[in-house]
């Protein structure tokens, strides 16, 4: 199932903030579960890219020390109209993809 | 003795400690008095910043409140919400009108028929039952948000609990006597964390004023990451005093949340809400 | 676990696949691997070096660091990097100096992205948030004591 992501992006002066909303559990794999004895299984998003009208513009790596149902923003130059995507996948190789046109 | 909130405040003498543990006050009297206590004590905080609870007494807080409701988490469960109204809509609408920005502002109110409090959930399950579909659980889960996709929709409204009955009169009394008698272990009550001590720090934790207490339920919390009502979080709050919580939905947390909820008048109501 | 290999063309997941096949990625864009190494190290020092290949920084004034003071909830603490003061940023990387794993992320900005990021840690006890950033083939650093307390009344 595609991980779910919210996304916002509004150009001011040619500067644009992308913010992302994220349903993930970010298990980091060291968390006990107490019925088990045994840790809870990593799973996390590992890798974040952001592309602006196809080119590349945020290559992010992320731990599961990133909270859970993460949020990120990032800023770009670019302007209103301007097509931004993100895309991610997790450790299980789970995936999840967005985009907008940036207000 | 009756002792209102102010005086005893005044004096510095715990309501609780002097008066009987029934008493009969006039609700609006009682009201103005602890508004007008949360005045005297934080003169700089407007009235209408109380719907925004303890992060009105630490800007460090309040930043960090802030930059988490810019973008909450919560939106998932409104989204939930509003998938449940819709799948029941006929159900639903039949109970409540097709209006979902009116209905969270009506609620508690007292029915007079059966001299009970009648809450938002009960409401929402009442309306269920009597159309033979299956309750929510009380706590969390669908209920919650469903509840959080009308609290979002009446964001803005104002809270107008109405008291014009002795019963509603009895209900609001009984409320305030759980609010303010001591209880569970360390033999404490609602108003001497929420009322007293609003804003001072519990251990590592914030007191937040009663003064807008119901404004932001259900709330999203940091640490459930996850939604909960206001019952789940009486519930919660009694355990960890070490006092026997009362359940859900029950005579006492309905007039409890009667009592509360009329004391948060005037106010914006702001759910759902996200907190630690 | 398989690692996502760019430059092989093998990919695990959809949505890189999906952007290779319609030349939105060019070879010129390689996603580097996840930085195994990195993101294994269990001290800030070695983590720097997993990212940047060298652990040496100088403070900068000019990195703003925005954290909180008291974290509300350790497990969601707001940490925002913005380091648009600098010319030529090339990445920041966040760590939390006493996590058991320092390296909580990284972003490495090409084409028309800004230093900029914003993200949620968590943090398991008081310690400091650290950026670091890569600008003009240099590192810089600021950090910031963040105190995580456990043990309200609240629950």
């Amino acid at each position: 199932m595609a991980i779910k992501i919210r996304m916002r992006g509004k150009s001011k002066g040619g500067v644009a903030e992308v913010k992302a909303l994220i349903k993930h559990p970010m298990e980091s794999g060291v968390r006990m579960n107490k019925k088990t004895g045994k840790p809870f299984p990593a799973k996390f998003i590992d890798t974040v890219t952001v592309t602006v009208n196809g080119a590349a513009a945020v290559d992010s790596q992320w731990s599961g020390a990133v909270s859970a149902n993460p949020y990120m923003a990032i800023k770009v130059n670019a302007n209103s109209g301007d097509e931004v995507k993100l895309s991610l996948t997790d450790n299980t190789g789970a995936a999840g993809e967005a985009s907008l046109k940036l207000k | 003795m009756k002792k209102t909130l102010l005086i005893a405040l005044t004096l510095g003498v715990s309501v609780a400690a002097t008066s009987s543990m029934a008493t009969t006050v006039d609700p609006e009297t009682d009201r103005q008095q602890m508004v007008d206590f949360f005045k005297a004590k934080s003169p700089k905080i407007d009235f209408n910043e109380y719907k925004d609870g303890g992060y009105i007494y630490s800007a460090d807080a309040k930043a960090q409140w802030e930059a988490a409701e810019e973008f909450p988490p919560y939106l998932d469960s409104i989204d939930a919400g509003e998938a449940a109204w819709n799948k029941d809509q006929a159900v639903f609408e039949k109970c409540f009108g097709s209006d979902v920005s009116k209905i969270r502002p009506k609620y508690p109110y007292f029915d007079e028929a059966s001299q009970e409090v009648v809450t938002l959930e009960g409401s929402i399950n009442k309306c269920r039952t009597d159309a033979g579909l299956k309750p929510y659980k009380w706590k969390k889960g669908t209920l919650a948000q469903v509840s959080a996709y009308l609290a979002y929709n009446s964001r803005g409204e104002k809270v107008n609990v109405k008291i014009e009955s002795e019963g509603a009169k009895k209900a609001f009394n009984e409320g305030r006597d759980i609010y303010v008698n001591p209880t569970g272990q360390f033999s404490l009550s609602c108003a001497e964390c929420h009322t007293y001590n609003a804003g001072r720090y519990a251990r590592a934790d914030l007191l937040s004023p009663n003064l807008g207490h119901t404004t932001h339920f259900p709330v999203f919390r940091a640490k459930w990451q996850n939604l909960g009502t206001l019952h789940r979080r009486y519930g919660g709050c009694h355990k960890n005093m070490r006092a026997k919580p009362f359940k859900a939905q029950s005579k006492e947390y309905r007039n409890l949340e009667f009592f509360q909820a009329y004391m948060s008048n005037g106010l914006e109501i702001n759910g759902p809400g996200y907190r630690k | 676990m398989k690692r996502r290999s760019f430059l092989k063309g093998t990919l695990a997941t959809g949505a890189a696949a999906v952007a290779v096949n319609a030349g939105l990625l060019t070879p010129s864009t390689v996603l580097a691997e996840w930085n195994k190494a990195a993101f294994s190290a269990k001290s800030t020092d070695d983590a720097l070096n997993g990212v940047f290949g060298s652990s040496a920084t100088a403070a900068s004034g000019d990195i703003k660091l925005k954290a909180p003071a008291i974290a509300e909830n350790g497990a969601v603490t707001p940490v925002t990097v913005d380091a648009t003061a600098m010319s030529g940023v090339e990445s920041i990387a966040i760590l939390a100096s006493k996590n058991p794993i320092p390296l909580v992320c990284t972003y490495a900005f090409a084409g028309s992205a800004i230093g900029y990021a914003s993200t949620r840690i968590k943090m398991g006890e008081t310690m400091n948030v650290i950026a670091v950033v890569k600008a003009g083939g240099k590192l810089f650093k600021a950090e910031q004591e963040v105190k995580v307390t456990i043990g309200g009344c609240g629950g």
